[in-house]
């Protein structure tokens, strides 16, 4: 990988791919949960949670697949408690997510510190492999989770849409006491779906230790989790909108390191990092009227 | 009534515990002995006269923050963006106090009040965002929490840093603009006076203006409010302008009444501990009080336990998380309750 030979175009969309991905991949996960009616805001800290366990289990392993698989594991975990408790134990998800929030920056921090004795950041492990592709001169590594990620939400659209797995999620997320009456297990139905979600927000995680980092840094999610949340939204709860939105999102991401490489001698490196916010906020708020979420969205459902 | 308060006060205890239990399990795991860890979290919370002054002083902003979480959570708007409006109103009071020329006392209070008007001025875009259009205001406010921070630490590292300073921090305010402490013998910012009676007029107005009401039946169901012919919107605008003053204010004691400059990413979470102190404290103002001495505690002792222990002070983030997680399962202990009475 070498990036010096890269204008600095090539670079900047590179680099859009490479912080767009982490996004889609959350987004797409909620995007599941919130059609059968949970919401997750808790995939901010499964996402810390999944960079901390891919790391702890590369560092341990020395094989960065078992790092992403642990990831993904955990966040399927952290998923199923967040499903339970928002189905079966009738939680408010949102207070349920904040809580997420707080144990997943709390115990990624402390257990960095116990393993590594240091605060703030691991020592570097090894990455997953890239598919490099030659573009002209210079050649571009591409991160297989980056494909991943696009079949992914490829087949959510087609799921939701086109299969009666989809049609029974979306039912459960507009009208669950219809679907109840029609036979539908809603309470295990929105488990699965946010099992699915922490799964993918687990993967998101990983990819932000194992492939892009290389290296654990605490809240190194740093509100990704609702620029996904800002994604889905501006996506109108459509998987390939919402695709597009979140590498819209990591377009604005990279803008900030290139414009920070090119100008940040002259200009203070803070005034860049508020860059992807502010695009978010304006982007979300120009974008948002077109949206409408699921009908029973957040809402615990509970049968009479 | 009186029910509901002792139900909703026995969650809150029973959260609190679980926290504790959990975070107990993992210190163990960890290799740690919880007892001795939760001992220091104690000793330098409470230990000696200087480190309760430190207590005091933590819980200070928080009941800022705790009331104006409060007043969003109460009208169901779920904005979590005081971190961010603590930060900003720290610069606006810095500005007022440093670059301003006032006889003392009146430089303190226009100083405080510019504060909270800085809290007030950055809840104006996701307050009119989410009243008029419907914006969701978790997400904006996330956005402006980190654009607050990157603001700040431009403000503390480069526009106002004072390069004689052995840590990172912008310059002093004039003496003119601090706020005095309450006495020598009691070294702790009448900020904190202040905030406690911030905390008991949110409570007033909540329970008996007419404002408050309307914010209340906001919360509870806005098709009432509809019925009943209560803007939603204005109510909407109204708690986004008195929380986020609220939150400001924060900020302000702290660069008015303790540091007399910005430090470095001197917020530790105040904005955070605000949000978990409303939900423990269930919405209930007059509860702040209690519950911003309880996250006080927690602040103030995982400094003692990361110097004298070991443990990274994150660890306390661990326990906040697990009680919020246990707050938000109520029923679940009735129906537990209610599994043990049958088993009987």
């Amino acid at each position: 990988m070498n990036k010096m030979n890269l204008s600095p175009v090539i670079a900047l969309l590179d680099s859009a791919l490479r912080l767009g991905t982490p996004i889609a991949l959350t987004a797409i996960g909620e995007l599941i949960a919130e059609k059968s009616g949970v919401v997750n805001i808790g995939i901010e800290g499964i996402m810390v949670i999944g960079a901390f366990a891919s790391v702890v289990a590369t560092y341990a392993t020395g094989d960065p697949i078992i790092g992403v698989l642990v990831g993904v594991a955990i966040g399927a975990l952290l998923g199923f408690l967040h499903g339970t408790l928002s189905t079966y134990l009738y939680a408010d998800q949102i207070i349920v997510g904040m809580g997420i929030i707080f144990f997943g920056y709390g115990i990624t921090a402390v257990g960095n510190a116990i393993i590594w004795g240091q605060p703030g950041f691991s020592v570097g492990v090894s990455t997953i492999s890239h598919l490099v592709v030659r573009v002209g001169e210079a050649s571009v590594s591409i991160s297989p989770i980056f494909f991943l990620t696009i079949v992914l939400a490829i087949l959510t659209y087609f799921v939701l849409k086109y299969t009666w797995v989809g049609l029974r999620l979306r039912s459960v997320g507009e009208d669950p006491e219809v679907a109840d009456v029609l036979g539908i297990n809603v309470f295990r139905l929105r488990l699965y779906a946010t099992v699915v979600g922490g799964a993918l927000t687990g993967l998101a995680g990983a990819y932000l230790g194992v492939d892009w980092g290389g290296r654990f840094v605490s809240y190194m999610s740093a509100g990704r989790g609702f620029i996904a949340l800002a994604a889905i939204i501006v996506g109108g709860w459509e998987p390939l909108i919402t695709l597009l939105a979140s590498y819209l999102f990591g377009f604005f991401d990279a803008l900030q390191l290139t414009l920070a490489q090119l100008y940040g001698k002259q200009v203070p490196p803070q005034l860049f990092q508020m860059i992807p916010y502010i695009a978010t906020v304006v982007v979300f708020a120009l974008f948002f009227r077109k949206a409408r979420p699921p009908a029973a969205i957040a809402r615990p459902y509970r049968r009479e | 009534m009186i029910r509901e308060y002792l139900r909703d006060a026995a969650t809150s205890l029973i959260a609190i515990l679980i926290g504790f239990l959990v975070g107990a399990i993992i210190l163990q795991v960890a290799g740690y002995d919880p007892l001795y860890i939760y001992g220091s979290l104690i000793n330098s919370a409470f230990g000696n006269y200087y480190v309760t002054l430190n207590t005091l002083t933590a819980m200070m902003p928080i009941m800022f923050t705790g009331a104006a979480a409060t007043l969003m959570f109460k009208s169901a708007l779920f904005f979590i963006g005081m971190e961010g409006q603590l930060y900003i109103g720290s610069i606006t009071a810095f500005l007022v106090g440093h670059l301003l020329q006032l006889p003392a006392g009146l430089h303190a209070i226009i100083a405080f009040l510019a504060g909270g008007l800085g809290g007030l001025l950055w809840g104006l875009v996701p307050g009119y965002l989410r009243a008029r259009f419907g914006v969701n205001e978790t997400v904006t406010a996330i956005m402006l929490n980190w654009i607050a921070i990157h603001f700040t630490d431009y403000i503390t590292q480069y526009a106002f840093a004072d390069p004689k300073a052995t840590i990172a921090r912008t310059y002093k305010i004039l003496p003119t603009a601090v706020i005095p402490k309450i006495s020598p013998e009691v070294p702790l910012s009448w900020g904190f006076v202040v905030a406690v009676i911030a905390t008991i007029l949110t409570g007033y107005l909540l329970y008996n203006t007419v404002i408050g009401y309307e914010i209340r039946v906001v919360g509870l169901n806005p098709h009432v409010a509809r019925v009943a012919k209560i803007s939603i919107e204005s109510t909407y605008l109204r708690v986004f302008l008195i929380s986020g003053f609220l939150a400001g204010l924060a900020g302000a004691t702290m660069v008015l009444g303790v540091f007399n400059s910005i430090v470095y990413r001197f917020s530790p979470g105040y904005g955070w501990d605000g949000i978990t102190a409303a939900l423990i404290a269930r919405n209930n103002p007059y509860m702040i009080i209690p519950a911003s001495l309880f996250l006080a505690v927690l602040r103030s002792g995982s400094i003692g336990m990361m110097v004298g222990a070991g443990v990274s002070n994150e660890m306390i983030l661990v326990i906040q998380g697990v009680i919020l997680i246990s707050a938000a399962v109520p029923e679940a202990y009735i129906l537990l309750a209610r599994y043990v009475k049958a088993r009987r």
